[in-house]
């Protein structure tokens, strides 16, 4: 047995997970989530898309409906290996009465961390976050970037192996964004795992090995970025002089006219290449050809026309569906 | 054990950052303070450190009437005002927050996310309440034992009962309080909820009190009789047993103290006033005096906890079952 589930490579590998909220609110519709050692995961998806329920269940601050897998190896709620899970949550308010040392000490107290290396760690990670000289101010009197410098520091006490973060770039300013994607290399660096959950694409396409879309209580994409924006391209071919004349003859090669040249779906280079034929026969001087992958947002935005449609197709009196 | 300690020091930590937790401490140090300027000379009372006087010819330094008016003042004021109410009251609101910013959303998720069992962080949390009840009391008892022992000349050893009895009866509100807490999350809602709870508490004590009669047997001795006719005496008689008794805890208190004795102190006032000491006043003491031996500690105690026992444990399993 014990064999059986240390064997997993997986630092998360969650198989069905689902959660009805009290009201009957479907959250999770079955949610299946591998995250590998030492890779930076994203776990994206609109407001509402259920990232945070999950997170929480991972963390036992909710209690699913269903779910089985391992964290760490381990089932969820392991003792142990929470000890070895960094956490820092959406919107968190933290005791504002303590200090900034205090409160690491007093979180790394309850993750058993012994009294020796807290105080070690709360001076190492205080000064590396930039906030040494706030050590004994009240939170009270902290500004909401430093808040969430402090909830990062908060969830390295216990030098884990796996570090959650949801949405934690939340309300700080491009300067400190540029910071906690730094500290997320460095973690990645150190052979730790890591799983951020954010609604902000552009963050995570920096950053991350793998990703995860989260559409209504259902993952719609999963993959690394690579095999998510590969294979979605469109090709730009920049004009001169206008194009309306030719409109008939570009839409059927699959081009459509926007300013300043032809916009072409998909990732056939023969397509590009009979258009490049055709602008030339017409006497057109081609300016620029460009490549482009499709962004993250877009693959994002895909998925979740697709899961939309989907899901109003399948079930046509679901909830949250969009007319 | 350090993850409790943790929580106990943080909860404290957190009542100590209100200015009620001060606020307290000054309560205490003032009613300290208009006790100490109450005093005797050898001619009658002297008020603030002498600068009053009035003369009187009962109460003088070393009589036994200002001894029993310093009785009287522990037993009716100190103990059946202070630690029967207005402490429970006032701590009440100083730690009825206790539970609802421990759930508090934003902060219950990574206290609740850490290696330890709800359960455990549940009564942790509870022990940090009582904890800081613990402190004021023990603040307030010893301040006004030492000026006890300063105005009477002796110490008055057995009021320091008094600090865990008045955490004793606090908890005894407090986890109906914690109950609500859990549940709605909210201040408010759990404070009523308290109040509420020890209104009827004091309901259902008054009227087994008032349903219990008192005869006298053949030889003139009064004696207590709980009269179990018609449904609604017993239901009053089951639910008193059942349900916690804070209003014995004055009571249990006052014997502790030495300072009941009702029917004394009223002859040592008006040794011959047969005004003050009618017959049927005389009646009414024996008849309070006879209520408060009826007091069980043991049993009373007993049940009590035994009550707040099965409510605490409610409170965790919902605690520990929920979704934050
Ligand atoms: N405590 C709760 N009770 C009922 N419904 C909830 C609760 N928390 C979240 N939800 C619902 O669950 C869905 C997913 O929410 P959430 O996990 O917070 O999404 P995300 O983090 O992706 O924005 C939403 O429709 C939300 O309204
Ligand atoms: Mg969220």
């Amino acid at each position: 047995m014990v064999e059986l589930t240390e064997m997993t490579n997986w630092a998360v590998d969650l198989i069905g997970v689902r959660k009805r909220y009290r009201g009957g609110v479907d959250a999770l519709r079955g949610v299946n989530i591998q995250v590998g050692q030492g890779e930076i995961f994203g776990l994206l998806g609109p407001n509402g898309a259920g990232k945070t329920t999950l997170v929480k269940i991972m963390m036992t601050v909710i209690r699913p409906t269903h779910a089985l897998g391992t964290i760490l190896g381990r089932p969820i709620g392991n003792s142990r290996k929470l000890a070895r899970i960094g956490y820092l949550p959406e919107s968190h308010r933290f005791p504002s009465y303590l200090t900034g040392a205090q409160l690491l000490d007093y979180y790394a107290a309850l993750a058993r961390v012994p009294r020796k290396v807290r105080k070690l760690r709360t001076g190492e990670l205080l000064e590396r976050m930039g906030m040494d000289k706030w050590a004994n101010t009240t939170i009270s009197k902290y500004s909401k970037g430093m808040m969430q410098r402090l909830g990062l520091a908060q969830a390295l006490m216990n030098d884990p192996d796996l570090i959650v973060l949801d949405e934690p770039t939340d309300g700080v300013d491009p300067m400190g964004r540029r910071d906690i994607r730094e500290l997320l290399l460095d973690f990645k660096k150190q052979g730790k795992t890591v799983l951020i959950n954010s609604h902000l694409l552009g963050e995570l396409e920096m950053v991350c090995d793998r990703v995860s879309i989260l559409v209504d209580g259902l993952v719609a994409r999963q993959g690394t970025l690579k095999e998510l924006t590969e294979q979605s391209k469109e090709y730009r071919v920049m004009v001169g002089g206008d194009l309306t004349s030719m409109d008939a003859e570009i839409r059927g090669l699959g081009g459509k006219i926007t300013t300043g040249g032809v916009m072409l779906r998909g990732h056939d280079s023969q397509q590009v290449n009979a258009l490049i034929d055709l602008l030339r026969q017409n006497g057109r001087l081609i300016e620029s050809v460009e490549k482009r992958r499709f962004s993250l947002e877009d693959v994002f935005v895909k998925a979740m026309a697709s899961a939309t449609s989907a899901s109003r197709e399948s079930a046509p009196k679901a909830k949250k569906v969009n007319p | 054990m350090m993850q409790m300690w943790a929580i106990i020091v943080d909860s404290f930590r957190e009542a100590k950052a209100k200015k009620l937790f001060w606020v307290l401490l000054a309560i205490s140090t003032l009613v300290a303070l208009a006790l100490s300027c109450i005093g005797f000379d050898e001619n009658g009372f002297s008020f603030f450190y002498g600068a009053i006087k009035v003369q009187n010819g009962i109460y003088q330094t070393g009589t036994q009437a200002a001894e029993q008016f310093f009785g009287a003042i522990v037993s009716n004021f100190l103990v059946g005002t202070y630690i029967g109410w207005v402490g429970i009251i006032i701590c009440l609101i100083g730690t009825v927050g206790m539970f609802p910013s421990l759930i508090e959303t934003g902060a219950v998720d990574v206290v609740v996310s850490k290696p330890l069992t709800r359960s455990v962080l549940f009564f942790s949390r509870y022990i940090g309440s009582l904890a800081f009840v613990l402190a004021q009391a023990t603040y307030f008892v010893v301040l006004t034992l030492l000026v006890l022992r300063w105005q009477m000349g002796r110490w008055l050893w057995g009021y320091l009962w008094a600090i865990p009895l008045l955490v004793l009866s606090f908890s005894y509100i407090y986890c109906v309080c914690v109950l609500a807490a859990v549940w709605t999350r909210r201040t408010l809602v759990s404070l009523v909820c308290g109040l509420f709870f020890w209104v009827i508490l004091f309901g259902v004590a008054s009227t087994e009190q008032f349903v219990g009669t008192n005869e006298s047997d053949g030889s003139g001795n009064v004696v207590i009789k709980y009269s179990m006719r018609g449904s609604i005496g017993k239901v009053v008689y089951v639910l008193h047993q059942i349900l916690p008794k804070p209003s014995d805890i004055p009571v249990i208190l006052g014997r502790e103290t030495n300072a009941l004795g009702s029917r004394e102190f009223v002859e040592a006032i008006a040794p011959n006033d047969p005004d003050v000491l009618s017959p049927g006043r005389v009646h009414q003491l024996d008849v309070e005096q006879l209520r408060a031996e009826a007091v069980s500690p043991s049993r009373s105690i007993g049940s009590s906890l035994a009550f707040e026992a099965v409510v605490l444990v409610f409170a965790c399993v919902i605690f520990s079952r929920r979704d934050f």
